[in-house]
């Protein structure tokens, strides 16, 4: 008996019985003297015969048809080998292929002078500025619960959120004197980027949008043009790089008005960006002169205060221009500051006014309905001077501060008397 | 190849394709897939070698390859987790029965081998070439399935001991 060790793969070849028969032996004593070894050996011999006993009733069934039916060769493998090959790529196929290249080719040749290509393409749906603009329209108009994304609350974010996003500076007309109020705007998807659009609503609850894209690079157009869109018109009109399209379903006439109000402003808070230096620089010319005249005299006084008045409301309009420089704006601010005092004794100044006017407007007689139009007629200056476009307020608000100090000068007693006597009142 | 050659082949196809497999229908796909393929591949096969083997390798790599087709990924339960009541095996049948669910609980590279070795009998380097493995990994596969069904088989029947006492 050798001394070599019996391993795992001789137990198994000793269980299948291919081991050389003196191997054999040996394995046979070494089982002998290991009752655990061998207990395991046996169990492998019956898995052995059990599996045999189980599965071997198969070998005595009857093969099934479809198994029998493949015992003859399938007629394309008569022969292996390379002639398999050839059928594979029989003459009809090659000309075939040959059929579909040509056909194809020549569909494609036809086709392309008929159809055009993708610039041209691009170049076709840049021009439906109309058509996006209304299509925004009527998806977003009549959403009552959340029409805009960032409504005219927080109208400062607006502006500077989608002038950021359009790469220049944009902001929405003050359409309060056509009767529609801002109520937000919404960031859109152009042609090739970022586009915006303002709501605006009237008391009626009638809404207009404004549809703000910087995408024309080519067209220099700026004349008005029309287009309906189904129940929605359109004015549109295009500025420089800016295209404006003025979408709602009002009546042309109307819509005319609102959109001429529109492109002014617009137009105008362009220019205004150049010529806000030379403004800002007269208004502080203005104002020095005001602060001369507010020492010189009691009743020049008032006409100062009413030019300093007016010199600082077209401060703010210069300041909320859309295209100020830094330089400019820093100028305006400092200025802004210098007139500050002014304009707080202004504001005090017109405060007492409109308390006397209102004193004397319960009271019958001339000099109350005469105060009462100074209100109003002060209270129009504002407003006038917020919602103009600066130049004109500029004019509009120096021809109503004369009107003022004329109106003053004329009955300066009566404005002593109803000082004295509202004072005396409360 | 010769038709009556193959015909003398279907059984033995049949019969492994059956214990492999656990269900005759399936197992019947397999040998009818297992002959197309050799048809298709006729070219392949050299005139005077061992029919038998290049069958049951084409049918090896049959099964491999619809093992690797995606399939709805399913969790196997380990049923020794489970305290199922399980039947006193009494006869011969039930137990054959026995070793058929405890094969289908193999591993199928283990199972192969096991059933190779032990309905064909195969030698161990005849395995190797079916399969495609090496020799070495032929021992391990065959060590390991039948250390495996032992135990299963142990288990089984102790734990039917156990149950009878009760």
């Amino acid at each position: 008996m050798s001394n070599l060790p019996i391993t795992e793969a001789e137990l198994h070849a000793w269980v299948d019985a291919t081991l050389p028969e003196a191997r054999r032996a040996e394995v046979q004593a070494y089982l002998a003297t290991r009752p655990e070894e061998a207990e395991r050996a046996r169990a492998y011999l019956a898995q052995k015969q059990e599996l045999r006993t189980l599965f071997n009733p198969v070998l005595d069934e009857a093969v099934p048809e479809s198994l029998v039916a493949l015992t003859s060769s399938p007629p394309a493998a008569v022969a292996g080998g390379d002639k398999a090959f050839l059928p594979r790529w029989s003459l009809q196929r090659i000309a075939a292929g040959f059929v579909i290249a040509l056909v194809s080719g020549l569909a494609g040749w036809m086709a392309h002078d008929r159809y055009p290509s993708a610039e041209s393409l691009a170049k076709a749906s840049s021009m439906s500025l109309p058509h996006q603009a209304a299509v925004a329209h009527a998806v977003f108009s009549p959403d009552v619960r959340r029409p805009v994304e960032i409504t005219a609350q927080q109208e400062d974010q607006l502006v500077a959120w989608l002038s950021k996003r359009l790469g220049t500076p944009v902001r929405p007309p003050k359409l309060g004197a056509q009767g529609f109020e801002l109520v937000g705007g919404r960031l859109l998807p152009g042609n090739s980027g970022p586009v915006a659009q303002f709501m605006y609503q009237d008391a009626s609850g009638q809404r207009l949008t404004l549809y703000v894209s910087t995408e024309n690079t080519s067209n220099r157009d700026t004349a008005f043009r029309f287009a309906q869109e189904g129940t929605v018109n359109v004015f549109y009109w295009i500025d420089g790089k800016f295209g404006y399209a003025l979408s709602a379903g009002l009546d042309k006439g109307r819509l005319a008005l609102i959109a001429a109000a529109a492109r002014r402003f617009s137009v105008s808070a362009y220019r205004c960006a150049r010529s806000s230096i030379f403004l800002t620089r007269s208004a502080c010319r203005r104002s020095r002169s005001a602060r001369f005249f507010a020492f010189s005299g009691a009743r020049a006084a008032r006409a100062a205060s009413s030019c300093c008045l007016a010199s600082i409301l077209r401060c703010f309009a210069a300041r909320s221009a859309a295209a100020l420089p830094r330089r400019v704006s820093s100028l305006a601010a400092s200025s802004d500051w210098r007139r500050s005092r002014s304009a707080t004794r202004c504001a005090s100044f017109s405060r007492w006014r409109s308390t006397s006017a209102c004193c004397f407007a319960s009271r019958p007689g001339a000099s109350a309905a005469r105060f009462a139009a100074l209100a109003s007629i002060s209270r129009w200056c504002a407003s006038r001077s917020a919602l103009r476009p600066p130049r004109s307020s500029v004019s509009a608000s120096r021809t109503v501060a004369v009107r003022l100090s004329l109106a003053e000068l004329m009955q300066p007693t009566a404005m002593t008397r109803a000082w004295h006597s509202a004072f005396s009142a409360s | 190849m010769d038709s009556s050659a193959i015909l003398a082949e279907i059984p033995r196809l049949r019969r492994y394709a059956r214990a492999l497999l656990g269900d005759r229908a399936a197992a019947d796909d397999l040998v009818q897939d297992t002959l197309e393929r050799a048809w298709s591949r006729l070219h392949q096969w050299r005139a005077g070698s061992d029919m038998r083997a290049w069958l049951f390798g084409i049918m090896h790599n049959l099964r491999v390859d619809l093992l690797r087709r995606p399939r709805l990924s399913t969790q196997s339960i380990d049923t020794d987790d489970f305290e199922l009541p399980t039947r006193p095996t009494q006869a011969d049948a039930l137990e054959l029965r026995d070793i058929e669910s405890a094969l289908g609980q193999l591993a199928d590279e283990q199972r192969e081998v096991m059933l190779l070795v032990a309905l064909e009998e195969m030698s161990y380097a005849d395995v190797a070439t079916t399969l495609g493995i090496p020799v070495g990994t032929v021992m391990s596969r065959l060590s390991r399935g039948r250390e495996r069904l032992r135990l299963i088989m142990a288990g089984q029947t102790a734990s039917t001991k156990l149950r009878v006492v009760r």
